[in-house]
């Protein structure tokens, strides 16, 4: 390799050597492709923990004057939402339609969130059964 | 053929530059083709067979008869 080009294959000397070069070339070419594949998967594994370092440090100061209170209740009338957005973006046809596909989408979504939340709270019901309730009367 | 001929002794940089070349390329391919649209999955499809590429190429070329 020292004193080959790159991907030099060399069958005018015994069959070993052509196989050695072969064995090198295809070795360093897949390996090359390992990295790449292996640093994606390092991405993909870190990519939840960055999430959830995000979950815990800057959306939970984000969320933080509204710790112990009760869930907000939507405050604003629908169609002072509308006004407001049609004076943002008068181009914009925010019409009866696409109210109905944004609230079915939003509906969807929080049907999937609180989906995810009973997902949860099934994940630990198993554990609080196996605890015992108390000591048995003696 | 002239394409294997004797170098010198090479510096190991100037050994593992086509390999990482050919790293720098397939991520590129991939990044590419996870951001961008219509032409440039084209050119990520390109870039992601560069590696194959060069081993047909080493061994159609580099191969001394």
């Amino acid at each position: 390799m020292r004193r080959l080009p790159f991907g030099a294959v060399r069958t005018d000397r015994l069959p070993r050597v052509k196989w050695l070069d072969l064995h090198n070339l295809l070795a360093i070419v897949t390996l090359a492709w390992a990295v790449v594949v292996g640093l994606t998967g390092v991405i993909n594994t870190w990519a939840d923990l960055v999430l959830k370092v995000g979950q815990a440090d800057q959306l939970a100061s984000m969320v933080a004057p509204y710790r112990g209170k009760p869930p907000a209740t939507p405050s604003a009338r629908l169609q002072a939402v509308v006004e407001t957005a049609q004076r943002a973006a008068p181009q914009m046809a925010l019409d009866l339609i696409t109210i109905v596909v944004l609230a079915a989408g939003l509906y969807l979504w929080m049907g999937r969130r609180r989906m995810a939340a009973d997902d949860r709270i099934a994940a630990f019901e198993p554990v609080s059964a196996a605890v015992p309730q108390g000591r048995p009367a003696e | 053929m002239k394409h294997t001929q004797d170098l010198g002794r090479r510096a190991l940089p100037a050994i593992f530059a086509w390999p990482l070349l050919l790293t720098g390329l397939s991520g590129a391919g991939l990044v590419l083709a996870l951001i961008g649209d219509g032409a440039w999955d084209a050119i990520s499809w390109l870039l992601l067979a560069t590696p194959v590429a060069a081993i047909a190429w080493s061994i159609v070329f580099r191969t001394r008869r």
